[in-house]
């Protein structure tokens, strides 16, 4: 008797706890949260990296090869077309000769019909303080910011290596924030009262998509490298034409002329996809 | 793939809410009749007392110690790894242990360009030193080719040029030894050795291998100053235009653990990690190793062709160039970082010397000598020699 009681009071549970008949009117109690995989497709006006190849021109008519690559991307943002953000990664650190870092994923994406991506290329002010990601050892050791460029400073955004003309000649296109306290002889005698930093927002709008139950997306982020050194927006009356001669010793990562340029052109270098895998549109 | 496995209860009921209602209701039925679970059965005389966790103290400049959940770092783990580590036992003729060709004194490096295995073979590269090895995110050995301590611990025991043990004959002698039994079952709570286990102690014990007590370091805790000569040597180990030792030697543990072709040799004799990636632009790349007791551990780079720091230094000055010409064009498979340097002057023979001042100051005489790194079969076996200060 206590058998059959316990087996009614479990089956009552059950009814209790399940929806009657099959029914998909009510969308946003049955909508399941998608998975995100972002992936970098990197290359230089199309053409895709093959590292140590001088076979590279910019824009200025200087052949260049590729020897490393590590950058940095934080507070990496999806948006929907209701003004909703969904942050999909803090900090990402990629590495060219590691291709654990090459793609990251995002699970527990909501539905909504999203238009576009943003982050910012390097840390802001408030992410690139000295030791800040003590967590991350890997990219704490490959990207540190040298002390003598600025003390409380933290971190690279990139670091772009490899040799440039003929005959060729290195060069070494490192980016990131500096305050001098004039014990840097690279800058004999400057003191920066205020650090300078050289990070950017960008905002890459694509078509908008929404992903349904049971699909996968598939977030692209075309990042053309010869974008660093073109000046495109030339009708703004303001040159930022980079090319590696226009510093003969490569000592850049303080030069502030540099810097900017870089800042100008990088937000020209980026762009982005969203599909979607399995489930329907 | 997340949200498959997280919701699949909701995804039944979606798509037939009788159906999967009157299956839950037979899961409550069968879980309402079954019976409670049996307790697990202990085999008599295997109860082992549960390991005691270990937590390093780092200073707080070091990043996160890298520590698989597989493998926590416990007292009796790094105890029984310790033993391990300097014991002959795991040598065909019982004569030779890690310990062997990792010298403490020496920053767990080889006084000898290449360490001799128990025939008499000797290595291909010099033994790497051991300092701070649990960031080795990169990868072990000078080509990165084990993915972590626990890997590369499994291949210098039954390696024929080293100390020749099979694995199978390792293990049954240890489960042979009157203590090691007991201590597995401190560490790992069974008695039941394995390679697995032994490689998890080794690995566990050189977790602790951490040197952060350096002259530089106490000054960058502020507790000690660099003389004039030390500083400008640090200030040149920094600057881009000039030593721009930091970008493979970071300011931490002064080694990122990175991969470069330092321009060793005009044609690489030895693929370095080109002959893990199978990658040609890998070629000749070796990691990064630390600079911390690097005036303790000399010779240097993988074949030890390096006698002293100051020939080390004469090879970054120029020394890569390997008697071409001081200009252009750079060698394509060298670093950039490399070939940088033929865009600016060489350093003076003083700007080396205050290098080797700051150098200098990389020395942890404390790592060096602490006890709980020092061969336990074997009392004040720490025999590194502290030099007195010399500026």
């Amino acid at each position: 008797m206590k058998t059959i009681r316990l087996m009614l009071l479990s089956f009552a549970i059950a009814l209790a706890v399940v929806p009657l008949g099959c029914s998909d009117d009510d969308p946003a109690s049955t909508e399941v949260p998608i998975t995100l995989d972002a992936y970098f497709n990197l290359n230089v006006d199309g053409l895709p990296i093959i590292l140590n190849n001088q076979g590279y021109t910019n824009s200025s008519g200087t052949s260049y090869s590729i020897k490393a690559l590590r950058f940095v991307i934080t507070d990496v943002i999806l948006h929907d077309d209701e003004g909703n953000d969904t942050k999909i990664a803090d900090l990402h650190y990629y590495d060219i000769t590691d291709p654990s870092t090459h793609t990251f994923s995002h699970t527990g994406l909501p539905h909504a019909e999203w238009t576009s991506v943003s982050f910012t290329f390097g840390l802001d002010e408030t992410d690139n303080v000295r030791d800040r990601y003590l967590s991350r050892p890997q990219f704490h050791l490959d990207m540190q910011w040298p002390t003598n460029l600025g003390a409380n400073l933290g971190y690279h955004y990139m670091q772009l290596e490899g040799d440039f003309g003929t005959p060729a000649a290195a060069y070494t296109t490192h980016m990131g924030p500096r305050q001098l306290d004039g014990t840097n002889d690279d800058f004999p005698g400057v003191v920066d009262d205020d650090p300078h930093h050289f990070h950017f927002a960008v905002d890459l709008p694509f078509t908008p998509l929404h992903i349904h139950n049971e699909g996968q997306g598939e977030l692209t982020i075309n990042f053309n490298l010869n974008d660093w050194y073109q000046d495109s927006d030339a009708g703004d009356g303001i040159d930022t034409e980079y090319d590696f001669a226009d510093y003969p010793n490569q000592v850049i990562m303080g030069n502030l002329d540099a810097q900017g340029k870089l800042q100008t052109n990088g937000l020209f270098c980026f762009s982005a996809e969203l599909e979607a895998h399995g489930g329907h549109h | 793939m997340g949200s498959r496995l997280r919701f699949p209860v909701v995804a039944g009921l979606r798509r037939c809410g009788w159906g999967a209602g009157i299956a839950v209701a037979a899961l409550c039925i069968i879980a309402a009749c079954s019976k409670d679970e049996d307790p697990p059965i202990i085999p008599p005389g295997n109860e082992c007392p549960d390991p005691t966790p270990l937590t390093l103290t780092l200073p707080a400049n070091f990043p996160e110690l890298p520590n698989p959940p597989s493998n926590p770092l416990t007292v009796e783990g790094v105890a029984l790894g310790r033993r391990l580590f300097y014991d002959p036992i795991l040598s065909a003729d019982s004569s030779l242990s890690c310990g062997g060709c990792h010298l403490q004194a020496h920053s767990f490096g080889d006084t000898r360009p290449f360490s001799e295995g128990i025939h008499g073979d000797k290595s291909r590269r010099q033994a790497p030193t051991l300092v701070n090895p649990a960031w080795n995110s990169r990868g072990v050995f000078w080509d990165g080719r084990a993915v972590d301590l626990e890997t590369q611990a499994t291949q210098p025991v039954p390696e024929p040029t080293e100390m020749s043990l099979p694995w199978p004959d390792a293990v049954l002698r240890l489960k042979a030894h009157p203590e090691y039994p007991d201590l597995f079952c401190a560490a790992f709570g069974s008695k039941d050795i394995s390679m697995i286990r032994v490689v998890k102690a080794i690995a566990q014990f050189e977790r602790t291998f951490v040197s952060a007590n350096s002259k530089y370091d106490r000054w960058k805790r502020g507790e000690e100053a660099l003389n004039t000569m030390e500083l400008r040597g640090f200030r040149l180990f920094l600057r881009e235009g000039k030593g721009d030792c930091f970008h493979c030697h970071d300011e931490t543990l002064l080694a990122t653990g990175s991969f470069h072709n330092t321009g060793l040799d005009t044609i690489p004799i030895d693929g370095g990690r080109g002959e893990v990636t199978g990658n040609p632009a890998d070629l000749g790349k070796f990691k990064s190793s630390s600079l911390r007791n690097i005036m303790e551990s000399s010779p240097y780079m993988h074949d030890a062709r390096f006698t002293s720091i100051r020939e080390v230094l004469d090879h970054y000055n120029r020394g890569f160039r390997h008697g071409k010409p001081d200009s252009l064009p750079a060698d394509p498979q060298v670093d950039a970082l490399i070939n940088k340097r033929l865009l600016f002057p060489p350093m003076t023979s003083a700007e080396l010397d205050t290098l080797e001042a700051f150098l200098e100051t990389l020395t942890d005489w404390d790592f060096l000598t602490n006890p709980d790194l020092s061969n336990p079969f074997e009392s004040g076996s720490a025999v590194a020699k502290r030099k007195p200060s010399a500026r």
